[in-house]
């Protein structure tokens, strides 16, 4: 014969050895006013591994009566939930307190360059000190520094020749001008599209029909678009 | 004589019946001492039960080393407003010194510096955080939180940054509210504040364990504190001495004094039992 066996949640743990107490929801038909409510019954259960934990959904089963008020055992834990929390209970306060102290680790060394440096930018500082060496007034860095810096920045003297810093505004510069040159370059298929409709409008068709589109059906803005395609596209 | 000898075979008679009955009424009575036994060491075991630590469910604990940090990091002298810090500042600065120059023909060079270093002073005094407002201030702090708890770059809205963002802002209030005693829609502001970041963390719990547990740590809440029904009631007031010394004291209710009392008494009986059954627990 199959055992009954039913699935609920343990709502307590640990309080009595190898019983957990697992509360069973059903939904029940109140008459009076004629819809199901929820409804629930809170059993002691026999748990021979004390595997379960608090917030646990566990399928329990018919045994035997093993004690006053039990005669069920947990078959088989089918979510792990409240084993997980009280895990992460365990774990993330430490780990959070590892985090911390290296985030405070990186804003204290953070301060004392900010310190250093008189809240300059790191580059900014070196251009500066090498500015003033290399027009002769006291900046205060060694002559090997003041070698090193010439040769990371490529300079020998000042003003530079040349872009010593890669600007955030010369990048944007130059993604307008790619931007720009593409625009042209699709601007210079639509004029020849157009211009092939207006002058020899049999050719334009037929290129039309060759893509598998009916040019009587088609407006001449489209047919536009559809002939400038096929031209960039062929090029 | 008659009714004497009826009276003492009577007596005989009942004394016998009697004896025949004792053992029932001490049974009842081991039993019920049995029971109350149990439930004296029940009580005996809940005084001696470590009690969670109270955490303020407004400001959460003290001395939180995220919240600390962020205040620390806003709080620099050098920093600046907005979207602005005194690294990027700099370059803008150096950038137009070398300009200026330029114009000159580097002719003028130190006339210029000295020109341009003093154009540095006036905008460090102008766009400095220390120089603006309160309102500035949350926003810097808000930004670092948002930065902290974002799952990805760029992440605003995400449980955990909410979460956050909502006790920068509380954190923020809860301050003016203390200075503003008679400012009552601050504190109306408080509680609804308090209220959405809990509904926010209830949802995160539902939903991740994981990352709610590592939220509220960061916050310095408990689950106690979130999990806790909360009114900004004369209560939580007196109880955190919100106000600090100009905090109203709480009269004691009836229910109070009742559950004091009984308090009391279930004490005294537990330490009686104690005495009786073990008496280094006691002490």
């Amino acid at each position: 014969m199959v055992k009954p066996s039913l699935t609920g949640v343990v709502i307590s743990q640990g309080k009595m050895a190898k019983t957990v107490k697992v509360r069973i929801q059903k939904l029940r038909w109140n008459s009076v006013v004629s819809k199901y409510v929820v409804d629930h019954k809170n059993m002691l259960v026999h748990d021979e591994l004390d595997k379960c934990r608090e917030g646990d959904v566990v399928r329990v089963q018919y045994v035997r009566p093993l004690s006053a008020r039990k005669s069920w055992a947990v078959a088989e834990i089918m979510k792990l939930k409240g084993t997980s929390w009280q895990k992460y209970q365990e774990v993330i306060p430490e780990q959070v307190r590892e985090d911390e102290l290296q985030k405070l680790k990186q804003f204290r060394d953070a301060r004392l360059q900010r310190e250093k440096l008189d809240g300059q930018d790191p580059v900014v500082a070196e251009l500066r000190l090498l500015e003033q060496s290399l027009n002769g007034a006291e900046s205060g860095l060694s002559a090997e520094k003041v070698q090193e810096l010439k040769a990371k920045y490529n300079l020998e003297a000042w003003p530079p020749a040349h872009e010593v810093v890669r600007l955030d505004l010369a990048e944007l510069e130059e993604q307008t001008e790619t931007l720009h040159s593409e625009i042209q370059g699709t601007q210079k298929y639509t004029d020849e599209a157009r211009r092939l409709l207006a002058e020899s409008p049999a050719e334009a068709d037929e290129i039309i029909k060759s893509l598998g589109k009916d040019p009587s059906v088609l407006k001449a803005g489209i047919k536009r678009n559809i002939i400038a395609k096929h031209l960039r596209k062929s090029a | 004589m008659a009714a004497d000898k009826f009276f003492i075979m009577s007596f005989r008679l009942g004394g016998f019946v009697r004896s025949l009955h004792t053992s029932v009424p001490v049974q009842a009575r081991q039993k019920y001492m049995k029971k109350i036994n149990r439930l004296h060491k029940h009580w005996a075991k809940e005084l001696f039960r470590p009690q969670p630590e109270y955490v303020d469910p407004v400001l959460g604990q003290a001395q939180v080393p995220f919240l600390e940090r962020v205040r620390a990091s806003i709080n620099q002298a050098e920093n600046q407003i907005d979207q602005l810090s005194p690294e990027e500042s700099s370059k803008i600065l150096f950038g137009a010194e070398q300009a200026a120059k330029q114009r000159t023909g580097f002719a003028h060079n130190e006339a210029v510096s000295q020109a341009e270093a003093r154009k540095r002073e006036i905008f460090a005094r102008l766009v400095s955080l220390n120089n603006s407002n309160q309102q500035q201030y949350k926003k810097q702090a808000v930004q670092l939180a948002v930065k902290e708890f974002e799952r990805f770059p760029g992440d605003t809205g995400s449980s955990e940054v909410q979460a956050a963002i909502l006790t920068m802002r509380i954190q923020f209030l809860a301050a003016h509210a203390k200075d503003t005693k008679k400012d009552l829609q601050a504190k109306r502001k408080l509680e609804h504040l308090v209220q959405t970041r809990r509904n926010i963390l209830l949802y995160l719990k539902r939903t991740n364990q994981e990352r709610y547990m590592w939220t509220i740590e960061k916050l310095g809440l408990s689950d106690e504190a979130v999990m806790a029904e909360f009114h900004m009631s004369r209560q939580y007031l007196f109880k955190t001495q919100f106000y600090g010394e100009h905090t109203l004291p709480l009269k004691k209710t009836k229910k109070d004094t009742r559950a004091a009392r009984k308090f009391e008494q279930r004490k005294a009986k537990a330490l009686k039992y104690l005495a009786h059954n073990n008496p280094d627990m006691a002490l």
